[in-house]
């Protein structure tokens, strides 16, 4: 076989040219830059200890991309406070939930929701916490983020931070992912419960939950949430895999239309930075129970197995 | 490697190269979820994993040189037992002492290295010695004829590291999945009690069998 093959390759020059054409079509194909559209062109390359780092910057945004092109953070150069990604402009709706004082910020990338707090609440005193330290360099150098007063970047493992600190946060923003996946010590039970303990009695939560694969992993994050907080708003972002959900350790459930009044009050303030938050009532009006995804615990939390693991009967009620 | 595993269950002497298998496979299945001990005090950063795999490292290799010493001072097959015995119980009580130890170092505020560093040393330092030793008694106690020993020692050193391979995957395939980190511990400690056990009881390892040692 091989040497009839390379007879009648090697042996007619007129075979070989339809050969160098398969040849230059498949190298298409496979892009160089895989994942990255055409249009952009790469300003920063790195390997760094976490990541993967590439930015990325067509004629009016600058990407922030993990791995091989997931993207992480946009900026609109124009107007690098408005919020590019669906899920970013929802994680700020605890901003309708409380009046923060004193916010937390697990997980930075390309610091767009970093911006938008500098520009609508800058007298916020605001910790962000991000492992990977090549991303606070990125960050600083090509996204805009500033060392300022009241912002101060901490180089760190989001939990272990929180284990550390003595501050109580009136708000907490959770958005800690790997390119394609979620760290298991921050999806547990005792890691929520840890972070209820250094919220302020008025304080909220916001996490996003993205989405992980098609197994039962995003359920599984939500009964852990569910459990961890006495009050649990969930909300889809449309059009979008991600659920953003709020939780608080207040008495009092809120209702939906005033939750809804208040998302509408805080778009007309901020105005179009927020352009990508539609406001809406919770997905239920109760606190959610989630049957037959498993609590993820320091003792059990298998993620990346669960990303893939198909399961019937699990259900959101 | 089905040939080896192939040796291990057909050979002479199965119950030594189990052990060499089975204490390999035990290793790695502690290393691997042992990552999943630390992680709730001191995060999945890359200083944790190299603090534990360097621990287990270094401890494996100062456990074979003593295992090495022990094995040509004090003959018959006690020491193999002890040391099978020892790294079991420890597998046993991680998920207890884990938290304890890991809530202590912390304390310290030893930093990003240190931190996960000291607490690899406390927890898995004494696994990492005792199963380090193992494969200087089996070789000890499987050579027949000096003109053999080449063959023997790397057919414990080939089975012990296909145990390694078979935890590994067997751990973070299987096992993480479906158990929680506790389970796995206790799991790891029972089959080292378990073969511990064995050792001290097999008879058929021991010098007084004489010649009936696999070569």
């Amino acid at each position: 076989m091989e040497s009839v093959f390379i007879k009648y390759v090697v042996g007619k020059r007129i075979h070989a040219v339809p050969l160098y054409a398969v040849i230059l079509f498949v190298c298409a194909g496979c892009q160089v830059r895989p994942g990255i559209p055409f249009q952009e062109r790469v300003l920063y390359e790195k390997d760094s200890l976490y990541n993967r780092i590439l930015v990325t910057e067509d004629q009016d945004v600058r990407y922030l991309r993990f791995g091989y092109g997931y993207i992480q953070s946009a900026m609109r150069l124009q107007q690098p406070s408005t919020l590019q990604i669906p899920y970013t402009a929802y994680l700020m709706m605890g901003l309708s939930f409380v009046n923060p004082r004193r916010g937390l910020m697990i997980g930075l990338a390309g610091g767009a929701m970093v911006r938008f707090l500098r520009a609508t609440r800058p007298d916020m005193e605001l910790d962000v916490v991000e492992i990977d330290p090549a991303v606070v360099e990125v960050a600083e150098r090509y996204f805009g983020i500033k060392k300022e007063r009241n912002l101060k970047i901490h180089v760190e493992d989001g939990r272990v931070f929180t284990k550390r600190v003595t501050k109580k946060y009136d708000w907490i923003i959770l958005d800690a992912f790997h390119s394609d996946t979620v760290p298991h010590h921050m999806t547990t039970v005792e890691f929520f419960q840890e972070l209820s303990d250094i919220l302020s009695h008025e304080g909220v939560v916001t996490v996003n939950i993205a989405p992980l694969g098609p197994g039962i992993l995003h359920m599984a994050l939500i009964r852990t949430f569910a459990t961890a907080f006495s009050q649990v708003y969930i909300f889809q972002v449309p059009n979008r895999g991600n659920i953003v959900a709020v939780g608080s350790n207040g008495s009092k459930r809120l209702a939906g239309r005033e939750i809804k009044g208040s998302l509408q009050d805080l778009k007309s303030e901020v105005g179009g930075a927020l352009f990508l938050l539609d406001p809406a009532e919770p997905f239920l009006n109760w606190n959610p129970t989630v049957t037959g995804a498993p609590l993820l615990t320091d003792d059990y939390a298998p993620v990346d197995a669960l990303r893939y693991f198909l399961a019937t009967g699990v259900e959101l009620r | 490697m089905l040939a080896l595993l192939f040796t291990l269950h057909t050979g002479r002497n199965a119950l030594l190269k189990s052990i060499a298998f089975l204490s390999g496979a035990a290793l790695m299945s502690l290393e691997i979820v042992g990552s999943r001990v630390l992680a709730p005090y001191f995060g999945t950063s890359v200083f944790v994993w190299g603090s534990l795999i360097g621990v287990v490292l270094a401890a494996l290799s100062v456990g074979a040189y003593l295992g090495g010493r022990i094995a040509d001072r004090i003959p018959g097959h006690r020491p193999l037992a002890t040391c099978l015995g020892v790294a079991g119980v420890m597998a046993i009580i991680i998920p207890w002492i884990g938290p304890v130890v890991n809530r202590e170092v912390f304390a310290l505020a030893l930093g990003p290295r240190g931190g996960p560093l000291a607490a690899s040393l406390v927890l898995f330092v004494v696994p990492g010695l005792t199963l380090g030793a193992i494969n200087p008694f089996v070789l000890k106690l499987s050579v027949s004829s000096v003109e053999r020993i080449g063959e023997t020692a790397g057919l414990v050193s080939a089975l012990s590291t296909a145990g390694s391979i078979f935890g590994t995957l067997v751990t973070a395939f299987y096992l993480i999945p479906v158990a929680g980190v506790s389970v796995i511990c206790h799991l790891t400690g029972a089959v080292l009690v378990a073969l511990g056990g064995l050792a001290w009881m097999g008879k058929s390892m021991s010098a007084e069998r004489g010649g009936k040692r696999v070569h």
